[in-house]
């Protein structure tokens, strides 16, 4: 019997508020983490997560961050902990590790561990797992959506120890300083890491001091177990039965073929049984997902149809298991690559778990969402700074319309929960202008509750040459709507060079194989590159929109006169 | 009867092990039981016990998905 189970149980009150101390330790990672790292896609796209974890590797604090992140992260603690061991932690040591073949979700996301000690004993783990912008690899930006193998996609950390102490470990800090293309940045934004994990550990350190490592390991164990029996509950008001579901990707960057994921979804009893095998084999191309992306994209799913008082921690993922093939989609096998599918895939799958849910659940399912990121990288020699720059630019999509409410308009799709890059920050940094930055008229599916609405952005190119890569998706597909609600407009990356009158493909200008997945395209001052991101799916029939919610969309120029009369059944003065 | 045993790659060497019911792969430990139709590994309890009573009922060792099995998806599928 370990010191936790031995304790007395901790009364409700006291839980409550050790597991909001839990949360707001997190939080505050995320405010040090915020106002000290170097690269846009960390302090104004908040892409990383911040967490706590027991000995055995087991999440059992977050806050409201990046849900493939926390969903996944303790598979590549717990990977890290076999690997290395924990006698491999000593004070002051910080750990590093992105390997997507170690229990990671793709190479840019970066995992910092560090143990938090109490009288010389380890008592848990703070961890910050962040999206570096820049890691290698083939494309600047290491998002290559051509690359054909993990070794392509950047630089492969295992489980090493870069702080030893509270020393440098230096030569690991030389292998990846040398290896990134913007090495002062990743500087910057290791030590931001870092330093949101000497914050957490000194916010440990006080509920140590306050409540004592046994209670504080108890109330952990009582927290993991209480969020299990909710969701037990939560499923158990499900209807058993087996539900189906499925979408795809529209291609991989090398060839123009769809790749489709599948879920059988069980649910027996307190039980959910996320059966993926009949998912297509994985691709070639970069949209592979790894299998804790995969599960992270269901524990998502569910979480967005359950209460939302259950405190998220490694209890409640325990009710909800999974079944993959390795070598899918949705369970890359090695040497596979994986970038995108961390990005672009995982709010694929995880609509795809919406949707099956939503013949469980109806009354809270939820047209699809714009599933893309927009991801858009680019590099080069900034003309007026002279430094060569790197930089992870993301969109907004539209989310899918559910009873009650119309779909969010331009939001981090499901699985980022990141913010927008102000123009400002983006004209400051990099050689573009931000011409136009706008939402899409007519872009929501339309439904009783319509999907939120894409953005379109067009960027002007202010130097004489950038390096550009695109992962996109649903720009041949369409996020669809439920309940005879409508899809979501599609998503689309397209280029006007210089001089000409029109904006073409990417395809078109350059031969690209894909119009949504290319790297390395090098364009010109002068050039106009337009993002547009894609809609969300309505809900329910259109025709039972309220006539003054229709109107007022077209007053505010959201729904054009014409898709109000064809979709909706609206005359304007009628 | 299933038994524990350890991955024991060396440290220079790459061995992926994956469960083979959730397909995740194993870093060190993991469960090895016998059946008709050969060995499998599982990453943990939950796994094997999905295996016996969800995996051999449902699907069938050497499962693969058929031809035309979007059409039965789609065919299910809530619209």
């Amino acid at each position: 019997m370990s010191d936790a189970e031995r304790i007395e149980p901790i009364d409700p009150v006291t839980l409550s508020v050790i597991n909001n101390a839990f949360v707001n330790v997190c939080r505050e990672m995320g405010t040090a983490m915020m106002r000290t790292s170097y690269s846009p896609i960390f302090n104004e796209g908040l892409d990383f997560s911040c967490m706590l974890f027991n000995l055995r590797g087991d999440l059992i604090g977050q806050a409201e961050f990046c849900p493939t992140m926390l969903g996944s992260c303790q598979f590549a603690m717990k990977w890290m902990l076999d690997e290395v061991g924990l006698d491999a932690f000593g004070p002051g040591d910080v750990f590093i590790h992105n390997d997507p073949y170690r229990g990671q979700c793709h190479m840019p996301e970066h995992l910092v561990v560090k143990a938090v000690f109490h009288e010389g004993r380890p008592w848990g783990f703070v961890a910050n797992i962040a999206h570096v912008g820049e890691i290698g690899g083939m494309a600047p930006g290491s998002f290559a959506a051509d690359a054909t193998e993990v070794y392509q996609e950047g630089l492969r950390l295992p489980p090493l120890k870069i702080m030893a102490g509270g020393d440098y470990v230096r030569d690991v800090w030389r292998i990846v300083l040398a290896n990134h293309r913007t090495p002062k940045t990743t500087w910057g934004d290791y030590h931001a890491m870092i330093g949101s994990l000497n914050v957490a550990e000194e916010r440990v350190q006080e509920l140590l001091a306050k409540y004592g490592a046994e209670r504080l390991a108890a109330a952990s164990e009582q927290l993991l177990d209480y969020s299990e029996r909710f969701m037990r509950a939560e499923i158990a008001e499900m209807p058993d039965g087996v539900y189906y579901a499925q979408d795809c990707m529209e291609d991989d960057g090398i060839t123009r073929n769809p790749y489709w994921m599948r879920l059988r979804l069980t649910i027996r009893g307190d039980q959910a049984i996320c059966d993926w095998t009949d998912s297509d084999e994985q691709a070639k191309g970069p949209i592979n997902a790894t299998f804790v992306v995969t599960a992270a994209s269901c524990y998502s799913g569910f979480l967005h149809v359950v209460s939302d008082d259950i405190p998220i921690n490694a209890g409640c993922y325990r009710p909800i298991q999974l079944v993959t093939r390795p070598g899918t989609l949705v369970n890359v096998k090695h040497p596979g690559p994986s970038v995108g599918g961390n990005t672009e895939t995982h709010p694929h799958i995880q609509n795809v778990v919406l949707r099956a849910l939503a013949g469980a659940v109806p009354e809270r399912a939820t047209g699809a969402e714009g599933a893309s990121s927009c991801n858009f990288l680019f590099g080069g020699f900034h003309p007026e700074y002279g430094d060569y720059y790197t930089n992870y630019h993301i969109e907004g999509s539209g989310w899918g319309g559910t009873i009650g409410h119309d779909g969010n308009s331009v939001l981090c799709p499901n699985n980022g929960n990141c913010r927008n890059t102000p123009v400002e920050i983006l004209e400051t940094k990099y050689p573009f202008v931000v011409e136009e930055f706008r939402l899409r008229p007519d872009s929501a599916g339309a439904g009783r509750w319509r999907g939120g609405l894409a953005s379109s952005r067009v960027f002007r190119v202010e130097a004489p040459e950038i390096t550009v890569n695109a992962l996109f998706d649903r720009t041949r597909t369409q996020g669809p709507g439920i309940f005879g609600g409508g899809s979501g407009a599609s998503s689309g990356i397209h280029i006007q060079r210089a001089g000409d009158t029109a904006f073409r493909s990417f395809s078109e200008a350059f031969g690209t194989v894909s119009d949504s997945k290319f790297t390395r395209v090098a364009v010109s001052r002068g050039d106009r590159i337009r993002l547009d991101s894609a809609g969300g799916g309505g809900f329910g029939d259109p025709r039972e929109r309220p006539r003054e919610s229709i109107a007022e969309d077209v007053r505010q120029g959201l729904v054009s006169p014409d898709a109000a009369r064809e979709l909706y059944g609206y005359e304007e003065g009628a | 009867m299933a038994v524990w045993l350890e991955n024991d790659a060396q440290w220079h060497e790459e061995r992926m092990l994956h469960c083979a019911l959730c397909g995740r792969m194993i870093a060190k430990r993991f469960l090895r039981e016998s059946f008709a139709h050969g060995d499998e590994i599982f990453c943990g309890d939950d796994c094997l016990t999905l295996y016996h009573d969800y995996w051999l009922v449902e699907r069938g060792p050497g499962y693969r998905p058929p031809e035309g099995i979007d059409a039965a998806y789609a065919e299910r599928m809530v619209m």
